[in-house]
């Protein structure tokens, strides 16, 4: 799968990855792997700025330890982070359920 | 283990163009691509070329941390709030008959050179094309502001205008605007922090 169909929903996986518990950078980019069967191929350097700016946005908090002899930075959920992957899970459900229904050629249903 | 020489150059030109705090977390990354294609039976030059290439090109992942750093959002912040708090200053210097006030034409010019070159870094830190120079220009513009700001307010307090109405605007965008300002300062000067 090609980065640019990643747009827009790239923090929403690496908030989800985050979920389960603290992971530095090269975890967070093997769960991600994992996560989607290796059909994810994003350039792993790209990876950090945008984990970077989910910390300056507050929704994940960075802190160093040591590991193996080198620093290493790790990444956890904050609270805002976990409403942030809620919503945004909610709405990924929602949308998708809208394309899916709209290709396969049936009607949304009407709520009223 | 020895680093293979093609990562140290990766990471050197990583190194001159980005942060130690950066490239430090990138070096760690790298490392640890590193080893899993070793683990993956693949030889020293191989895990080494494999690695770099996960990684991607050095100019794409400097401009990635561009975009997220502090020194541009610092910058954005203060070309958004330029208009908004010079337009009140506008405003309130026009309506109090700034231009008789007694201030020295040389405090007047050094006032005017300040602004100027507020104005001339925010807008190089919010286009540039370079981590370091973003960041340099960000923080002196932030002190430029900073200046004008404090300037202003220590101005219309000692001249005791502070309960006038036009400063009664942009008094308060001035002071939320400095609070915002030395934010930036602070996360600009953490990027560059050794630990």
């Amino acid at each position: 799968m090609r980065a640019e169909s990643l747009k827009g929903h790239l923090d929403g996986l690496l908030l989800a990855c985050l979920e389960p518990g603290p992971r530095h950078g090269y975890a967070v980019i093997e769960a991600l792997r994992e996560a989607t069967g290796g059909q994810l191929d994003l350039p792993t350097g790209t990876v950090y700025p945008a984990l970077h700016r989910l910390e300056a946005a507050r929704l994940i908090s960075g802190r160093w330890s040591v590991a193996d002899g080198r620093r290493r930075r790790s990444y956890h959920l904050t609270a805002k982070g976990r409403r942030a992957l809620n919503s945004e899970r909610a709405d990924w459900r929602a949308f998708s359920a809208m394309i899916s229904t709209a290709l396969d050629g049936r009607l949304w249903p009407n709520p009223a | 283990m020895a680093q293979p020489r093609l990562i140290a150059d990766y990471l050197s030109q990583l190194a001159a163009r980005l942060p130690p705090l950066i490239v430090e977390e990138l070096a760690d990354g790298l490392h640890e691509t590193y080893l899993a294609q070793r683990c993956a039976g693949r030889t020293p030059e191989e895990a080494a070329q494999r690695a770099v290439a996960e990684f991607g090109d050095p100019t794409a992942v400097v401009a990635a941390f561009l975009v997220a750093s502090p020194a541009r959002r610092a910058a954005r912040g203060l070309l958004v709030t330029g208009p908004l708090v010079g337009g009140a200053w506008a405003t309130a210097l026009i309506t109090l008959d700034a231009w008789k006030w007694p201030v020295p034409d040389w405090a007047r010019a050094g006032f005017a050179a300040v602004l100027l070159s507020g104005v001339a870094m925010v807008a190089f830190a919010s286009f540039a094309k370079r981590y370091r120079g973003a960041a340099r220009s960000a923080a002196a513009a932030s002190l430029a502001v900073l200046a004008i700001d404090l300037t202003m307010l220590s101005y219309v307090n000692a001249a005791g205008l502070l309960t006038t109405w036009p400063v009664l605007l942009a008094a308060p965008l001035s002071a939320g605007r400095s609070v915002f300002t030395l934010r930036g300062l602070w996360r600009i000067w953490g990027r560059f922090a050794t630990r």
